[in-house]
C-alpha cells in the first residue's frame, strides 16, 4: 500500500531489471560455453558479442533498479507526490528505447558494419563496459537529464537536505557528468583508456559508493526515525564521502600503470588504491555500530539480507580482493589475466546486491501486497545461492589465473596452452554459475509472484535460534582482521612471481600455493561472515 | 628502488598521521559530540585530489610532450594507426582480446602479440592467418588488415612502462641503419675504426673513449664541436693515426655520426631490449621527460606522503571519535 500514487511508476522498471538480469546471466553462460567448446557458437554469437550483452545487461539492470528505487523513495523523502509524473513515464520509455535499440545494434559488430558520424561510432563501440554507440549514449544522457529535473523539482529546497541526501544527489550528479568522457571516441589508445576509466571506475568507486552510502543512510533514516541515528548516519556519510572521494579519485591511478600513461601513476595510484580499503572498512565497522544502535526487527528480511551482501562483498570483494591486485608489483603479473576477473565479479556483485536489495525493498509496496512467508523464504534462498555461487565462481577464476600468469607471461607458451589450463577450472566456474542461476530463479520468482499473482499473506515467523557463534555477530572484528591477513598472504603470493624460483628455476609452486591460500581463505571468510551477519540481524542478536 | 619509494611514502605518511593524532588529542576530547570533525581538512583533501587529477590529465593523455607514438604518425602501407583503431572499434577486438591489458581475457593481449611478432609483415601475416577462421570469424578486407597492422605497430611501440611481462627480446635496429644514411658510416667505421674502437663502439684498445657514453659525446661536442672531432679523425690525436689519406672531411663526419649513434640506445645501429620481468627499468628510461624526471619525482613523493598522512589521520580521528 504505497502512501503515494506516483510510487507505482517504479513497477515497470522493476520488471525490466529482472528481465535484463536474466539476459546478463544467459550471455554469461554463452561466454562460459566458449571455454568448454570454443567452436560451437563461433560465427553465430561470437564471444565478444556475448560479452557485450553480459556487461550491458548488467549495467542497464542496475540503472533500471536504481531509477526504480529513486522513484519509489522520492515521494517518501519529500513528503509529496512526484512532480511531472508524465516526464517520469517519458524517462522510462527513453530507457526502454535505449536498451532495445542499443541491444539490437550490438550484433552488427559481427560484420563490422558500424556507422560513423562526427568522428564518432554511432551504433555501437568496441570498448568494454561502454559498448553502446553515440545515439544510445545521447538517449541515456537525455533520460538522466529529464530525471534529474523531476528529482530536483520534487525534493524539498536544498537548505533542508540532510547530509545523506546531499551524498546521494551529489554522487548521482557525478555519475551523470562522468558518463560523458568515457564514451567519447579518442583515436589515441592511452587517451581513450584514460577517460574510459573515468566512467567505469568513478561510477563504481566514487559516484556509486558515495550515492549508495547516501541511499542507505536515507533508507535507514526512513526506516528508523530516531534523532541519535540521524547523527550517526550523518557523520558516517561525511567520513565516507571524504575518504571515498579522495582515495577514490587518486586510487583511480591503479588503472594507469600500464596503459601508456606516465610512470608517476605507479606511485600515486599504488599508494592511494592501497589506502582505498579505509573507507570500506570504515563502512563495515560503522554498519556494525549502526546495527547495534538501531536494534530493530527487520520486516523485509530479503532486502536486509542483500544489504548485508553489499557491505561484505564491499569489504572482501571490492576492498580486500582489490588490495591483493592493486600493488604495482602484484598488478604487474595479474593485469590482463583471469585473476582480475575474481575481483571484477565480486565487485560487481556488491553493486548487484545493492540493486536487488532496493528491488526487494520496493516490491511489497509496489505490488500493494504484504510481505509473506514465501517472499521471505525465496528471498533468503536467492541470497544464499547467489552469494555462494558467485564466491565459488569468482574464486575459480582467480585460481585459474595463476597458471595463466606462469605459462603465458613467464614461460611464453602459446595461447592454446592457456586455454587448455583454464578449461580445467571450468567445473568450479560452472558449479558457481549454476548456483547463481538457481538463485536468480528464486529471486525472479519471488518478485514476479508478488507483482502478478495473488498473495495470501501468510506471516513469516523466524524459527527460534540459539545465540551460537554462527547466529551472532560475535568475533566479527577478528574475522575482518583475519580477512586482511589473508589478503596480505594473497599479495605475497602474487609478489613471489618475481622470485628466482619462478623466473630462473621455472618452478611456480610458491606463488601457486601461497596465492591459493589467500584466495580460498578470503572466500571462506566471506561466506562465513555473510552467514553470521545475516542471521544475527534476522534473529536480533546485535551484541558483538 | 620503486618499492622503496612506495613503502617510504606509506611509512612516513603513517608516522606523520600518528604524530598529528597525538598532538591533537586534547582538542579532540574537548570537541562536542555533535560536531562533525575535521570538516576543513576533508574539504581541503577533496580539492587537492581534484587538483592533482586536473594537472595530471594533460600529462597523461600526451597533450604535453608525448611519451607515446601518436596514432597519426604510425603508418603501414599508407594507412595510419588511427584508421586501424576505428576498424578495431567496429569489430570490437576488445571483446575477446585485451588492449594494454584491458578488455576480455578470451584471447591474448594485442600489444603482447605485436611485441612478440615485432616485424610489420609478421603482424600482417598473423592477421591474415586468423581472420575468417573459427578463432576470429571476421571477413576482413585487405585494406582493413593493413589498417589493423598499422594499429598493432602503434600498440607495439606504446610506452606501457614495460608491461606485459615477457622474456627479454633483443630487437636489432642495425637493419634500419643499413637502409638509412648511416649505411656508409657503418661500412667505413667497420673498415677503419672498429679494430681499435670496437665493433660496438665501447673501445677495444685501452685509452679509446667509450662511444656508447652519452655524456662523453655531450662534452666533446660542447667543447670542440663537430669540426674539432672531424679534425681529430683527419689529423690523428695521441695514439690515433691520421686518416686524411683515406677519408674526406664529409666521410669523417659520416663515420662520427655513426659512432655517435651507439650512445643513442635503441635508435640507430644498436640492439634494443624490450620486455623483461620488471617495470623498474621504465623509471630510468623515462627520466628525460620533464614530468618524469628526478625533480618531478620528488614532488610526487612529497604529495603522496602528505596526502597519505592526511587520509590516515582522518581515519584515526574517526576511529577515536566514532
Amino acid at each position: 500500500m504505497p502512501a503515494y500514487k506516483t510510487q507505482k511508476l517504479a513497477a515497470p522498471l522493476v520488471v525490466v531489471a529482472v528481465l535484463l538480469f536474466f539476459i546478463q546471466l544467459i550471455f554469461g553462460g554463452i561466454a562460459a560455453l566458449y571455454y568448454i567448446s570454443p567452436n560451437a557458437l563461433s560465427g553465430i554469437i561470437n564471444f565478444n558479442l556475448a560479452r557485450a550483452y553480459h556487461l550491458n545487461g548488467l549495467l542497464f539492470w542496475l540503472f533500471s533498479a536504481t531509477f526504480a528505487a529513486v522513484i519509489y523513495v522520492l515521494p517518501v523523502l519529500s513528503g509529496r507526490e512526484i512532480a511531472y509524473p508524465g516526464l517520469v513515464k517519458a524517462v522510462i520509455a527513453l530507457l526502454l528505447i535505449t536498451v532495445i535499440g542499443g541491444f539490437l545494434s550490438l550484433p552488427l559488430m559481427q560484420s563490422g558494419s558500424n556507422i560513423w558520424g562526427f568522428g564518432q561510432p554511432l551504433l555501437y563501440e568496441g570498448k568494454e563496459y561502454v559498448e553502446l554507440g553515440r545515439i544510445w549514449d545521447i538517449l541515456v544522457l537525455l533520460a538522466f537529464a529529464l530525471f534529474s529535473i523531476v528529482v530536483l523539482k520534487t525534493l524539498p529546497p536544498m537548505r533542508e537536505w540532510p547530509l545523506a541526501l546531499w551524498a546521494l544527489v551529489f554522487g548521482a550528479a557525478i555519475a551523470f557528468v562522468l558518463y560523458v568522457p568515457g564514451n567519447i571516441f579518442f583515436k589515441h589508445v592511452p587517451t581513450s583508456e584514460y577517460f574510459r576509466w573515468w566512467t567505469v571506475h568513478y561510477w563504481v568507486e566514487g559516484a556509486l559508493e558515495v550515492a549508495y552510502a547516501g541511499a542507505f543512510g536515507l533508507l535507514l533514516m526512513v526506516l528508523i526515525p530516531r534523532p541519535e541515528l540521524k547523527r550517526v548516519v550523518d557523520k558516517y556519510i561525511f567520513y565516507d564521502v571524504v575518504l571515498a572521494a579522495t582515495s577514490g579519485i587518486l586510487g583511480q591511478g591503479h588503472h594507469y600503470f600500464w596503459i601508456g600513461t606516465p610512470t608517476f601513476w605507479i606511485l600515486v595510484g599504488g599508494v592511494f588504491s592501497a589506502l582505498e580499503i579505509l573507507p570500506l572498512t570504515l563502512m563495515a565497522f560503522e554498519a556494525l555500530k549502526i546495527a547495534k544502535k538501531a536494534n530493530i526487527k527487520f520486516e523485509n528480511i530479503p532486502s536486509m539480507y542483500f544489504m548485508v551482501g553489499i557491505l561484505l562483498f564491499g569489504v572482501v570483494g571490492v576492498a580486500l580482493q582489490g588490495l591483493v591486485i592493486t600493488w604495482p608489483w602484484t598488478n604487474w603479473w595479474e593485469h590482463g589475466t583471469w585473476v582480475t576477473m575474481l575481483h571484477a565479479h565480486e565487485c560487481m556483485m556488491a553493486f548487484a546486491m545493492g540493486a536487488i536489495s532496493l528491488i526487494y525493498f520496493a516490491t511489497p509496496g509496489l505490488a500493494d501486497k504484504p510481505i509473506d512467508r514465501t517472499f521471505t523464504i525465496w528471498g533468503k534462498r536467492a541470497f544464499t545461492l547467489i552469494a555462494t555461487g558467485q564466491i565459488i565462481m569468482a574464486t575459480s577464476f582467480g585460481l585459474a589465473g595463476l597458471p595463466q600468469i606462469f605459462n603465458f607471461w613467464v614461460l611464453g607458451k602459446p595461447w592454446s596452452v592457456v586455454l587448455d589450463i583454464r578449461a580445467k577450472f571450468m567445473p568450479g566456474v560452472l558449479v558457481g554459475a549454476s548456483l547463481v542461476f538457481v538463485g536468480f530463479l528464486y529471486y525472479a520468482a519471488s518478485i514476479l509472484r508478488h507483482m502478478f499473482f495473488p498473495v495470501r499473506g501468510e506471516k513469516y515467523e523466524p524459527e527460534k535460534a540459539p545465540p551460537t557463534f554462527m547466529n551472532t555477530l560475535r568475533g566479527m572484528p577478528i574475522l575482518i582482521v583475519l580477512a586482511l591477513v589473508f589478503a596480505m598472504i594473497g599479495t605475497a603470493g602474487l609478489w613471489s612471481f618475481f622470485s628466482d624460483h619462478v623466473l630462473v628455476a621455472k618452478d611456480p609452486t610458491i606463488p601457486y600455493t601461497v596465492t591459493s591460500i589467500g584466495f580460498i581463505g578470503l572466500a571462506v571468510l566471506l561466506e562465513l561472515m555473510l552467514v553470521k551477519f545475516t542471521r544475527a540481524l534476522e534473529y536480533g542478536y546485535y551484541d558483538l | 628502488m620503486y618499492v622503496r619509494l612506495f613503502l617510504s611514502a606509506m611509512a612516513i605518511g603513517f608516522l606523520i598521521a600518528i604524530i598529528a593524532f597525538v598532538i591533537t588529542a586534547r582538542r579532540r576530547e574537548e570537541a562536542s559530540p555533535e560536531e562533525v570533525p575535521y570538516k576543513k581538512l576533508g574539504k581541503a583533501m577533496i580539492i587537492a585530489s581534484i587538483l592533482f587529477v586536473a594537472i595530471a590529465t594533460p600529462l597523461s593523455i600526451d597533450v604535453v610532450e608525448p611519451r607515446n607514438p601518436l596514432p597519426d604518425q604510425v603508418t603501414y602501407n599508407g594507412y595510419t594507426a588511427a584508421e586501424g583503431f576505428k576498424v578495431a572499434i567496429d569489430y570490437n577486438c576488445m571483446g575477446c582480446h585485451t588492449i594494454v591489458g584491458n578488455g576480455a581475457y578470451y584471447a591474448p593481449d594485442l600489444g603482447y602479440i605485436a611485441r612478440r611478432a615485432w616485424d610489420p609483415e609478421a603482424i600482417r601475416s598473423l592477421l591474415r592467418t586468423f581472420a575468417g577462421t573459427k578463432h576470429m570469424p571476421f571477413n576482413l578486407t585487405d585494406e582493413e588488415i593493413d589498417k589493423l597492422t598499422a594499429w598493432m605497430l602503434y600498440l607495439r611501440d606504446l610506452n606501457t612502462n614495460r608491461w606485459p611481462p615477457m622474456s627479454p627480446k633483443e630487437v636489432v635496429f642495425a637493419q634500419q641503419a643499413q637502409q638509412g644514411a648511416l649505411a656508409e658510416g657503418k661500412q667505413l667505421y667497420e673498415k677503419y675504426c672498429a679494430s681499435c674502437h670496437g665493433l660496438d663502439g665501447s673501445g677495444a684498445v685501452p685509452g679509446t673513449p667509450n662511444f656508447r657514453d652519452k655524456a662523453w659525446w655531450e662534452t666533446a661536442l660542447s667543447t670542440t664541436g663537430w669540426e674539432g672531432l672531424v679534425n681529430v679523425v683527419l689529423e690523428g690525436k695521441n695514439g690515433m693515426p691520421p686518416f686524411k689519406s683515406v677519408l674526406s672531411p664529409e666521410q669523417a663526419r659520416t663515420v662520427l655520426e655513426y659512432a655517435k649513434s651507439f650512445s643513442e640506445a635503441g635508435v640507430k645501429g644498436e640492439a634494443k631490449i624490450v620486455g623483461g620481468y620488471s617495470f623498474e627499468p621504465s623509471f630510468e628510461e623515462n627520466l628525460d621527460i620533464w614530468y618524469e624526471s628526478k625533480g618531478a619525482w620528488v614532488v610526487y613523493w612529497l604529495f603522496t606522503t602528505l596526502f597519505a598522512a592526511a587520509l590516515l589521520y582522518a581515519f584515526f580521528y574517526w576511529y577515536a571519535r566514532g
